[in-house]
């Protein structure tokens, strides 16, 4: 049974198994208007029955059909802007649709950008039973709840501190136990947990698969796309607010990083002009040492590639870093790198005058420590020497035996001074390509920053022999035998 | 049961849209309006009780001024009559102390309420951001909390009457139907003022200057006799007029009001007709709150 327009109708929890959330045809229009009061006029205005000429209108959510099963939960991917919050916030009742019909069944518990409705003046205590009062429970069945919410949210004392004095950490941890404890039949989660700390994080998990088993519908929304694909039965994928994907969570995952990586680089290359085709015959070493297999060399500039750089870039000119990318053995770009694997570090480099340089690449960890360094020295090559105006794609080919993280490349270009001293920079980015590098499904893990390869031998010893003290250990496990 | 839930979600190709913003009946608007309102009627008493505690959260004696204030302003204004200004009494022989506390008592009820409610959509603005709380109710509950102090200060208004020598009489009876008309007078102009400034913030300004008017323009600190008859049928569209009077003919003359006829249907007639468009207005502005708070 559906309601009349754009009433969200919200009906007590059926006994029978129809859909906990069903949206049909919903579609969200934000109008920007110049000014405030246009909204206004516009809306009391009854007689302008197009209403074109007060706003420009934003179609943030378009034709969403979706049911949801109760006890089902459902995560939902895409990437910033494509809709995932409006579409929870009109779920949630807390948007209005524009277009559409909303019904939802039971009774629901949103946790929409950090935040559960609190009074910023009143305490955390006042604020559970205020809570309790908007949402229509009594103050006995809070009483009840309130020993649970206090433990499960364990802010210490602050409990009875004002909530505008919280950190964003406690609110969410308040926001969240109160959410859970006043036991929703559907439960909306919108990446405001990112901001707990881990341990919480876990706490939440734990608390939400919990509840997801005793019949909870649950809605999540997380960048931790991991964390979906082992949560979510289903999820669904939303792309410039219409639902690109639907099915089972991992499937749906998996098509949103197949997508995500061909965005990127499209992103960047919507930017690339490919200028005069490089000339093998002109750097024979580069080609024949690096990368043999690849016969054709586009140049790459992209200007994305320079507004992406253009805040950390160092150097005193005289050598441009023009592009810098990885690509995998079929020299694809790629931004998620099995361990180990071989790949192409490329780097485009353009001279604005005479001389001979060199450049190299850092490999950094998420937190900019770097692990390792391709350069010329290191691959054997002393530099290569150019005139203004001249280009060159250099190639590190290297295998990247590196633990599951984030990675990024910093590139540093320019002329050496003497041998084994720093050279002179001329042109250095930071972050200029990021990566992630991810463990092959049935091979062993890394735990560890890299890889070091190596061999294990296993031998029977023959003879016994008198070890001094320090080799104790040894003797002790031959007299164990 | 994972292979079922799969199931639960099918993708539904509706070729019809339904657009939102499409006119309803008037009557089916306000319908609806009333509807919600009715069904959660039961979170305003917690709400009032919030909206009190936290307007004297930071101050020592807390609650207690909601029933201090009124009667020391009470006071101030006997006091002044009393010795300051020395006022005796009006033409018809009124006592003029008692006649302006008579008319007073209503007004600073309308004036607080009217600036306490104004604002009152932005003060919850967390409320109708974060959740799915019925936003028609924070208006009302401001009205509740200012009818509150205004109870309070009718009682105390009453005992400093009957001890200067004004004895109840049988007009006092009427006291519950002018808090009724107050309350629906005020419900009204609340969930209008309150709407509308959510988009113009100018409201929040212009307001002083308009409750100053008001009450220069109402016959509340000059009688209702000085203005010249023609005068008299604009004083009869003028709401509030029918308050401030009627509590003067009930407590001070034991007066009926119904007896005036034309002043309590044109009261009426203007409180509804507010009441129908507040609610329409209110329920067109209820979708855009929180895209601009």
């Amino acid at each position: 049974m559906l309601y009349e327009v754009n009433d969200h109708a919200r009906l007590p929890i059926p006994g029978d198994s129809l859909p906990a959330v069903q949206l049909q045809g919903v579609g969200k229009v934000y109008k920007l208007y110049h000014r405030r009061q246009d909204r206004f006029l516009e809306a009391i205005d009854i007689f302008n029955r197009n209403k074109t000429k007060y706003a420009r209108r934003f179609h943030a959510l378009k034709d969403i059909d979706l049911e949801i099963g109760q006890g089902e939960t459902v995560g939902i991917v895409g990437s910033n802007g494509s809709g995932k919050s409006t579409m929870l916030g009109i779920i949630a009742g807390v948007i209005q649709p524009s277009f559409g019909k909303v019904v939802t069944r039971g009774r629901i518990a949103s946790l929409l950008e950090l935040g559960a409705g609190f009074n910023p003046e009143l305490t955390g205590i006042e604020n559970i039973y205020f809570h309790g009062t908007t949402t229509g429970l009594s103050r006995e069945e809070m009483d009840m709840k309130r020993e649970e919410i206090i433990q499960f949210a364990d802010i210490g004392e602050y409990i009875d501190q004002p909530v505008k004095t919280y950190s964003s950490g406690m609110f969410v941890r308040l926001a969240f136990a109160v959410s859970i404890c006043v036991k929703p039949d559907i439960l909306i989660v919108d990446e405001a947990l990112s901001v707990g700390d881990m341990r919480f994080q876990a706490k939440c998990m734990t608390a939400i698969d919990r509840i997801r088993k005793s019949g909870v519908t649950v809605l999540f929304v997380a960048h931790d796309l991991g964390a979906i694909k082992s949560f979510c039965q289903r999820a669904v994928y939303l792309e410039k607010g219409k639902i690109k994907d639907i099915g089972t969570a991992s499937d749906v995952v998996e098509h949103y990083l197949r997508d995500m990586k061909t965005a990127s680089s499209a992103e960047i290359s919507r930017f690339l002009r490919s200028s005069n085709s490089f000339n093998p015959e002109e750097n024979i070493d580069v080609q024949q040492t690096l990368n043999p297999a690849i016969q054709t060399f586009d140049f790459r500039y992209s200007e994305a590639f320079d507004r992406m750089v253009a805040a950390h870039r160092y150097g005193i000119g005289g050598l441009r870093i023009r592009y810098v990318e990885i690509t995998d053995e079929e020299d694809q770009p790629v931004s998620e790198i099995p361990f180990d694997s071989l790949v192409n570090i490329k780097i485009h480099l353009e001279s604005e005058c005479d001389g001979k340089f060199v450049a190299h690449t850092l490999i950094k960890n998420a937190n900019k420590i770097p692990i390792c360094q391709l350069s010329f020295r290191l691959s054997g090559q002393e530099g290569m020497v150019l005139r203004k105006g001249e280009r060159r794609i250099l190639i590190f080919k290297a295998k990247l035996p590196l633990g599951n993280g984030v990675y990024s490349l910093e590139v540093i270009a320019g002329r050496p001074i003497a041998i084994n001293s720093p050279i002179e920079i001329m042109d250095g980015v930071q972050d200029a390509y990021t990566f992630r590098i991810v463990a092959i499904p049935g091979k062993p893990n890394i735990w560890t920053a890299c890889y070091i390869p190596h061999t294990l031998e296993i031998l029977h010893p023959g003879n016994t022999t008198q070890t001094p003290d320090t080799l104790r250990l040894s003797s002790q496990n031959e007299s164990d035998q | 049961m994972k292979q079922q839930t799969w199931h639960n979600i099918k993708l539904y190709v509706l070729s019809k849209k339904i657009n939102t913003d499409r006119r309803i009946p008037v009557f089916t608007s306000i319908g609806i309006f009333i509807r919600a309102f009715w069904r959660d009627r039961g979170r305003i008493p917690g709400m009032v009780w919030w909206d009190f505690k936290k307007r004297y959260l930071s101050s020592f004696i807390g609650v207690a001024w909601g029933f201090i204030q009124p009667a020391l302003s009470l006071l101030i204004i006997g006091l002044a009559m009393r010795y300051g200004l020395r006022m005796g009494s009006l033409n018809d022989g009124t006592p003029f102390t008692p006649w302006l506390i008579c008319g007073m008592i209503p007004w600073l009820f309308i004036s607080e309420t009217l600036q306490a409610s104004t604002g009152s959509l932005l003060e919850y603005g967390y409320l109708i951001k974060k959740t799915t709380f019925n936003v028609s109710l924070i208006p009302f509950v401001k009205v509740m909390t200012g009818l509150l102090t205004h109870i309070v200060m009718v009682i105390i208004a009453g005992i400093y009457l009957w001890l200067n020598g004004i004895t109840p009489g049988i007009g006092w009876i009427q006291l519950p139907y002018l808090l009724i008309a107050g309350t629906a007078l005020m419900s009204a102009l609340s969930w209008l003022l309150a709407a509308a400034h959510v988009f113009i913030r100018d409201i929040g300004s212009a307001l002083g200057i308009l409750i100053t008017l008001l009450m220069w323009v109402t016959p509340i600190l000059w009688p209702a006799d000085v203005l010249s008859p023609s005068m008299k049928p604009v004083a009869l569209l003028n709401p509030f007029y029918h308050i401030t009077d009627g509590y003067r003919k009930a407590i001070l003359h034991n007066e009926w009001i119904f007896s005036d006829g034309t002043g309590i249907t044109s009261f009426w007639i203007v409180t509804l007709s507010l009441l129908i468009i507040s609610m329409l207005v209110f329920r067109r502005l209820n979708n855009h709150f929180a895209d601009v708070i």
